[in-house]
């Protein structure tokens, strides 16, 4: 028991030696450059999904699909939740932001800036809200389309499933729409935050 | 390997689906029946004995979806193997969830919106995560499930909840523990 106990905390110590969250205060803007990042991944991993799903329905084999497939099952997961958070937390969420920002501004101009940075947050989070919105259902009907290929009778070179192809190609396309559209407003609330740190 | 549809199975894949997704309604209220961790004397130790009980858990949810992978890699995998890996996965991940909610009620307490950011970020994950629960459940009630999806989403799960495990240990700091 005592051993069992000793390896999870063990465990856990060593995930404190990790990329991130070493230190007791974040460094400003990483909350932004993170997601950003998460972001940037998933859209990459949304483009070679949508990109091989159409090349099945071109006659290429299923490995490519599969393998892009199941990295955007994985590589989705964490934009999806960031997403998430920040929909379902509002004006929490942006308290963390917040602290960042009274690291990176100085007093006087702190009113201004603040107000300035929760205009760029409350973009972040509407876009968030629209990738919510087109992630789930594009995931959940990739799936499905991944396993009526399971079934011998079905051929991604089949007529019906060319025009799933075809649907979901587009559902994808709207995703990556919405990911670069958050990426956009993370960008420019970035972009504000460092003019805020050079002018302190 | 083609599920036969029935209707009590179906009643159960809707009673577990409603179980998995009900909301809970204040926030951070504990599914009943799994016990909390030892309560120490400060909101610290009591922070770090509850992460140690949910990587205990996620130990075992882990263990559980590894054990899922390689038996439906099996040509002979059937119908029962199915139901019984299913259970047993996700038994261990509503405790995972069970005890996950705990650690997150702790944290809340520290009043620090970096804490409760990473309790949101987590818990997403996880509620994401069970989608492929939902999918199996649909796939099943339909009586479409074919022993080649179970196979990959079994190793999907198992790699989820790898990255999940990553996450975790990435936001230990932000969630307030301190070792």
């Amino acid at each position: 028991m005592k051993a069992l106990r000793f390896i999870a905390l063990a465990l856990l110590v060593a995930g404190c030696a990790g990329r991130s969250g070493t230190s007791a205060m974040p460094k400003p803007g990483k909350g932004i450059e993170e997601y950003r990042e998460v972001a940037r991944q998933a859209h990459r991993a949304v483009a070679n999904a949508v990109e091989s799903l159409e090349g099945l329905g071109e006659g290429a084999g299923l490995g490519r699909f599969d393998r892009d497939f199941e990295n955007l099952e994985l590589t989705s997961v964490k934009a999806r939740a960031r997403a998430e958070a920040i929909i379902a937390r509002g004006q929490g969420y942006f308290d963390e932001w917040k602290e960042q920002l009274a690291v990176a501004t100085n007093k006087p101009s702190a009113q201004a800036n603040y107000d300035r940075m929760y205009e760029h947050f409350t973009r972040v989070r509407e876009r968030s809200g629209e990738v919510r919105q087109e992630f789930r259902p594009f995931m959940a009907k990739l799936r499905h389309f991944r396993a009526t290929l399971d079934h011998s009778t079905n051929s991604p070179s089949s007529e019906s499933s060319r025009v799933e192809i075809v649907a979901l190609a587009a559902s994808g396309r709207r995703v990556l729409k919405t990911l670069d559209s958050v990426s956009m407003a993370l960008n420019e609330a970035e972009v504000e935050l460092h003019a805020m740190r050079n002018s302190k | 390997m083609r599920c036969a549809i029935q209707s009590k199975r179906g009643l159960l894949a809707l009673v577990l689906l409603t179980l998995l997704l009900a909301p809970r309604p204040t926030g951070w209220t504990q599914y009943p029946g799994v016990p909390p961790p030892l309560a120490g004397s400060t909101l610290g130790q009591n922070l770090r004995n509850a992460a140690a009980a949910v990587q205990t858990q996620v130990t075992a949810l882990r263990n559980a979806a590894d054990n899922w992978t390689r038996r439906a890699q099996s040509a002979n995998y059937g119908d029962a193997d199915l139901r019984r890996d299913y259970d047993n996965v996700l038994w261990q991940f509503q405790n995972l969830r069970n005890q996950f909610n705990y650690l997150g009620q702790l944290a809340l307490q520290l009043g620090r919106p970096r804490a409760d950011n990473a309790v949101a970020e987590l818990e997403a994950g996880l509620n994401i995560i069970s989608e492929l629960f939902v999918f199996l459940q649909e796939q099943y009630a339909a009586g479409t499930l074919d022993r080649a999806t179970v196979e990959r989403t079994a190793r999907l799960f198992q790699r989820a909840i790898r990255e999940w495990e990553l996450e975790l240990r990435r936001n230990t700091s932000r969630l307030g523990i301190v070792w």
